[in-house]
């Protein structure tokens, strides 16, 4: 075993049995969940952890947020229930959203794996719970006891026995909680599966524990993390995104520190926590996005566990809208979450061009809660992307989930779950911000009640990227903002905004999610003739959208006006700089 | 099916592998692929194998024949130009996908391009809801215009999929009709015939790719037809399914793409057969080529089956990354494994092989056809595995001193030639192993329960080292190992399988609308079994439904109890479901109702009765071996290796290893301790030790 971890055949072989061992957790969710959030957007993670709750692997499919977290989670369980606490067959958990993944929906359940007396590492899952009871309205909130139940750190699970009265306590107080408990048995397979098969792995190898291998590999992670740092020029970096506090639109700014071989991400700049409305993130949270993004940066090939984060620091001020203040409302922290990675990228674009990405449009799912006509109640998430950012090296995908590794839900699944009726789901011409790359393009979801019942469905929204644009990089422009409509036969129902709740009580009320487009790279005005008309051949942007890229449409044919000075003779598909690769 | 002569056509990638057997003779040749043309290579080889063995073609009532021909076009984009028509509102349904990353560390992630561009994907107004209730109703007349349309800008090949279709496929049926009507040439697939299932993106997706692929399977087939009648060939043709199933030409005209893994599933299907056979019935297929490895579990002497596939993968080996298809596969784990596979520091330091392979240009170093880096054959020649004079009958002399060179280029590891080369062929063994364990322990069963059969030209090589890994008792190389899938062509019976999508809670079920459904399913199936030739009363047909609990979103498969549909029947259903899902997920839930996603059908002819000739057991102990070659095991270091010619082994035959059976396709290794013995029918059997 020993020679195994000096040996670089041994050690990869160890390493990828650990990454398969939480894949095959991440399987038995994903087969076994209730909730469409869950089994068919996919909403969770599962990773393995040393004994001391140090992070070894996750598997290749989890949620990124949510490895990044639970390792905190686990820290803090272990605190509250330390080792000798902990027997065979304890399940931990917790949803408390400034240890755990930010909001109360993310649930987190911990196993303790015991070879024999003795803790040798802990199987944990993350997933978001379909319902968490509280308010439906997220943008209305003062505090987090609206926001639903919270689980501080409890045993769920004792020496196997499962805490009845407080599976009791969780079914009563949320809607559906078949549906929820299913999801959370879900969970506790999946980390039973993956106690299992780390005993076998261990017994195979003659493991007494896992010490000297988590040391090795998360050894190695660090010292990629270490060398991706240290290539980098030493120097401070800043960049900035706006932020919709609900209130106004704020900003957020990141300094990045390169020292040697070590990084620190200081929000320098954040609003106060917010009063009203869940948009506010635990410092928990913000460290994990903050460090998944670097990590995509930095070493996006080098798998994943404690060591690639050691020489990462984070910090946030205390009592803003990135470190709030218990009891702040949080249920709606992506809406200022999703737009670290995005201020990184700004920052460190100037040294990496190549290893970051224009703003991505924000993906918006919408939560669909009422009662059939035969009066079962339904809860189910239609999930949506937006453009996807343009790079150095090519154009956005257009309709694609960041920076959750969230999957879409089908809609005619979401029909057959819910009383609505999906109208359309089609990407919008013109919304992928102009550049040299252009943005991918946003989409617009539109639905209806099937049948006028005389029921009201409720419909809970993320209003993401409404209020702002976000320029692209390296000259690129934004794409088209996102947007929300309610309205009935094309009169708006609501205001400017629909805001986080949106009822429709008839099938003429008709709700429109419109998803942001990705922002472009690079200036328009570079991009070859002949892929804008082939854009146009396409219908991805309109003769309306030519203006952005210097050109016009004049008698059938793409006319450069004299900002492009580069085409020379302007002949379409006869462009000197042609496409690179 | 059972008189005369039946020849098995395999095209592969590089080779094209064909089989003869009948009245007791089993012959085999193998040419180069005519990537321009496939049915070249075929035929000539087809003329070849006849005139060496003097046959004629009239002695031959069937040829089975596979093909990547549609893989092929899908991965190359040699498709026809193919539109599509949609419910309004969702023309872009395709192109969006399932809007997921498929690596969350990658910000560069590629996706394939649809095979359809955006211009091609046009609308028509209708509307049918999720209970199949039409809320707007089709205007063919529209219809007819958008293809107008469309046949106007060059389009071949015509896709219709409209939402819940599955449910109601009236106005898929109606567009098609009137589309028909007016341009009889366009080749037209609707989702209602292609892939009657759930989920608008992997529907569409199917039909567009089955258009895609079906001009072009058509003029092949019109090719083959007519160059087979000129040659006088009276038999029946065959092409071999996805699932393993073959069919008559006319079925696989209408669902080309039901051609996707044509190849390799012969392989699998010649696994499950030879393991019956042996008296085998469940056992792990494994077919290792020079680019990747395939494997398949057989339980209850069948291939595992799956639903769907992805095709034309961006990341080969990456899910996600591919277009999703929904035909029966058989259910194959493919992994970046081969003979080619090339070797390399990662930049953490450690030693990583695959999934980048050499394939054939250049190919491995030792090939010295100007390759340099390490691959998994080069390592197999410096460990002396491979003899550099006897490599593929020995027509091509290997070059032991180019492929240490490229070993040596390892050396940053801290690793010297030798210790680089048992590197890279223990990585290889460990990433197919360990891809075989998850694939076994996904389907909930234990991989050390399994005995392996290995084939194809890379198989033997290394099925006892993954063997001892996965803990497998046994491997099992059977004769003509190296076109083992052409020869499953020949094993394979006619069978169609047929699905539909009707989600219902099993409690509300109607019994007689399911036994009205299965009916229906049951007269298609009937009549495509007749094309192929199956006589009425030899069609067996198999039903079963895809189960889930009520609010979950992943199927379990579950017989169905028995054919009449009569009373009690529900509850039969509901405790066979019980039984299957606690078998996998160790878990009883109350509280949520079972509920029946879809039903399928599977109706197949009789299996071919294939006689291998058959040798008494005559021999005992071990012959004397033809040669010695100094090779490599951690076990023994490197030693004096006795090697035998496949050749001189007879049935009886003990061998103890370490040794190494040579034939012309490949070669077998047998572990120092472990056990190899001959059976009758030529099999080698090799009793893993160190369990």
């Amino acid at each position: 075993m020993r020679a195994d971890l000096e040996d670089p055949v041994g050690l990869e072989i160890l390493w990828q049995r650990l990454i398969n061992i939480a894949e095959e957790c991440w399987v038995t969710i994903w087969r076994t969940a209730f909730s469409m959030i869950v089994g068919e957007a996919q909403d969770f993670g599962c990773e393995l952890l040393d004994a001391e709750g140090r992070s070894l692997a996750h598997s290749p499919r989890s949620m990124p947020v949510f490895n990044l977290t639970l390792p905190r989670a686990v820290e803090e369980l272990l605190r509250v229930f330390p080792p000798h606490r902990l027997e065979p067959g304890d399940v931990l958990a917790t949803n408390d959203p400034w240890i755990c993944a930010g909001h109360l929906f993310d649930l987190a359940l911990v196993t303790p794996v015991f070879r024999g007396r003795q803790l040798v590492g802990l199987v944990g899952s993350i997933a978001h719970c379909s319902d968490v009871g509280g308010s439906r309205d997220p943008l209305s909130v003062r505090e987090i006891y609206e926001e639903g139940l919270q689980i501080p750190p409890i045993k769920l699970h004792r020496r196997g026995e499962p805490n009845r009265e407080v599976l009791a306590v969780i079914e009563r107080n949320v809607r559906k909680g078949q549906m929820v408990l299913g999801d959370v048995q879900a969970q506790l397979s999946a980390n039973q599966v993956g106690a299992h098969r780390l005993l076998e792995f261990m017994d195979e190898y003659g493991l007494p524990d896992l010490t000297d291998l988590a040391r090795t590999v998360q050894r190695r992670s660090e010292a990629a993390m270490r060398t991706a740092i240290a290539a980098l020029p030493p120097g401070t970096y800043e960049g900035e995104v706006p932020v919709d506090t609900l209130q106004s639109v704020g900003r957020l700014r990141v300094r990045v520190k390169v020292r040697g071989d070590e990084m620190a991400a200081d929000w320098v700049e954040a609003p106060p926590q917010v009063e009203r409305g869940g948009v506010n993130c635990t410092l928990s949270y913000t460290a994990a996005h903050t460090v998944y993004a670097l990590k995509c940066i930095l070493t996006p090939d080098t798998p994943s566990n404690a060591g690639c984060f050691r020489p990462l620091s984070v910090s946030a001020p205390p009592g803003s809208i990135l470190n709030c203040r218990y009891p702040a409302p949080v249920n709606v922290r992506t809406m200022t979450g999703w737009y670290l990675a995005p201020a990184l990228f700004r920052a460190l674009a100037p040294v990496l061009p190549e290893r970051v990405q224009s703003f991505t449009g924000m993906p918006m799912s919408l939560g669909a809660y009422g009662t059939e006509p035969d009066g079962r109640i339904f809860n189910d998430h239609l999930f949506q992307g937006g453009g996807q950012g343009a790079s150095a090296a090519a154009d956005g995908k257009s309709a694609l989930l960041y920076p959750t590794s969230a999957a879409n839900t089908s809609v005619e699944m979401f029909e057959s779950r819910t009383p609505l009726l999906v109208e359309v789901k089609e990407l919008i011409p013109d919304s992928g911000g102009p550049g040299r790359h252009r943005g991918g393009l946003g989409q617009r979801v539109s639905v209806r009640k099937l049948a006028d019942d005389g029921r009201t469905v409720l419909v809970s929204l993320l209003p993401q990227g409404i209020r702002f644009d976000t320029p692209g990089l390296a000259g690129g422009w934004s794409g088209r903002r996102a947007g929300i409509v309610l309205d009935e036969d094309g009169r708006r129902l609501a205001g400017e905004e629909v805001g986080g709740l949106a009822e429709l009580p008839t099938p003429k009320a008709r709700l429109t999610l419109e998803l942001g487009g990705g922002s472009g790279y690079g200036s328009p005005l570079e991009r070859p003739l002949a892929e804008i008309e082939a854009d146009l051949a396409q219908g991805l942007i309109t003769e309306e959208g030519l203006g952005a890229y210097g050109c016009a449409w004049r008698e059938g044919r793409l006319v450069p006006g004299p900002e492009r000075a580069q085409d020379g003779e302007g002949l379409p598909g006869q462009d000197p700089g042609g496409r690179p690769g | 099916m059972s008189a005369g002569y039946r020849v098995g056509i395999d095209i592969g990638g590089t080779f094209t592998d064909l089989v003869l057997l009948g009245g007791g003779e089993l012959r085999w040749h193998k040419v180069l692929t005519t990537p321009q043309d496939p049915a070249d290579a075929a035929l000539a080889g087809l003329d070849q194998l006849l005139a060496a063995h003097h046959h004629a073609i009239e002695d031959c009532t069937a040829i089975v024949h596979g093909t990547t021909l549609v893989t092929n076009a899908i991965i190359e984009r040699r498709g026809a130009p193919t539109g599509l028509l949609t419910t309004p509102g969702f023309r872009d349904v395709l192109e969006m996908g399932r809007e997921q990353r498929y690596d969350i560390y990658d910000l560069f992630l590629r996706f394939p391009d649809p095979l359809v561009p955006r211009r091609w994907r046009l609308e028509v107004e209708e509307r049918v809801d999720r209970d199949g209730r039409v809320r707007c109703p089709l205007v063919e007349a529209e219809a007819v215009d958008a293809a107008g349309r469309l046949v106007q800008e060059g389009v071949q090949a015509l896709a219709i999929c409209f939402l819940h279709a599955y449910r109601n496929p009236a106005h898929e049926r109606r567009a098609a009709a009137a589309i028909k009507e007016a341009f009889p040439d366009l080749a037209l697939s609707i989702s209602s015939e292609v892939a009657p299932e759930i989920r608008e993106f992997e529907r569409t997706s199917t039909t567009v790719a089955n258009a895609y692929v079906q001009p072009l399977v058509e003029r092949y087939l019109q090719r083959l037809d007519r160059e087979l009648d000129r040659r006088r060939f009276r038999g029946r043709l065959f092409l071999v399914q996805s699932s393993g199933g073959l069919v008559a030409p006319e079925l696989v005209r209408r669902f080309p793409i039901r051609l996707l893994e044509s190849g390799p599933a012969g392989g699998a299907t010649v696994a499950a057969f030879l393991g019956r056979r042996a008296g085998l019935a469940d056992l792990m297929s494994f077919d290792m080529g020079g680019t990747t490895a395939k494997i398949c579990l057989v339980r209850s002497g069948r291939p595992e089956r799956a639903p769907e596939m992805e095709a034309a993968r961006v990341h080969r080996f990456k899910r996600g990354s591919g277009l999703p298809v929904k035909v029966p596969v058989l259910d194959l784990m493919e992994i970046g494994a081969g003979g080619g596979s090339i070797a390399r520091p990662t930049p953490l330091g450690l030693l990583q092989v695959g999934p980048e392979s050499a394939g054939a240009d250049p190919g491995p170093a030792c090939y010295g056809l100007g390759g340099d880096r390490p691959t998994a054959t080069d390592a197999c020649l410096v460990l002396g595995y491979l003899d550099p004079a006897r490599f593929l009958g020995g027509t091509m002399r290997l070059d032991q001193e180019a492929a240490g060179r490229a070993l040596d280029r390892l050396r940053s590891l801290g690793l010297d030639r030798l210790e680089a080369a048992w590197g890279v062929y223990r990585i290889v063994c460990e990433n197919m192993a360990r891809a075989a364990r998850v694939h076994v322990i996904e389907k909930g069963e234990d991989p050390r329960r399994f005995p392996v059969i290995a084939f194809g030209g890379a198989g033997p090589l290394h099925a006892a080292r993954v063997a001892r890994i996965l803990a497998a008792p046994r491997v099992i190389v059977p004769p003509v190992s190296g076109v083992a899938s052409a020869l499953g062509f020949l094993v394979a019976p006619a069978s169609f399988e047929l699905s539909r999508s009707d989600p219902s809670e099993l409690r509300s079920l109607e019994p007689a609308r399911v036994r009205d459904l299965y009916a229906g399913l049951e007269r298609q199936a009937r009549r495509a079994l007749a094309e192929a030739g199956v006589p009425e009363q030899a069609v067996r047909l198999e039903r079963w439904s895809e189960m889930r609990l009520s609010g979950q979103f992943n199927d379990i498969e579950v017989p169905l109890p028995e054919r009449d549909f009569a009373d009690g029947w529900k509850e039969r259903l509901a405790a066979a479901f019980n039984a299957e899902y606690e078998r996998r997920y160790h878990a009883v839930l109350d509280g949520h109702q079972p509920l029946v996603l879809g039903w399928r059908l599977r109706a197949s002819g009789p299996e071919a009765d294939l006689s291998l000739p058959e040798a008494p057991v005559a021999a005992e102990g071990a012959p004397p071996p033809a040669r010695m070659r100094r090779a490599y095991f951690p076990e023994t270091g490197l030693v004096e290796v006795p090697v035998w010619d496949r050749g001189a082994l007879r049935a009886g035959h003990r061998i103890l290893g370490p040794a190494l059976v040579d034939e012309a396709e490949s070669t077998t290794l047998v572990n120092p301790q472990d056990r190899l013995t001959v059976d009758r029918l030529g099999f080698l059997h090799i009793e893993v030790s160190g369990r």
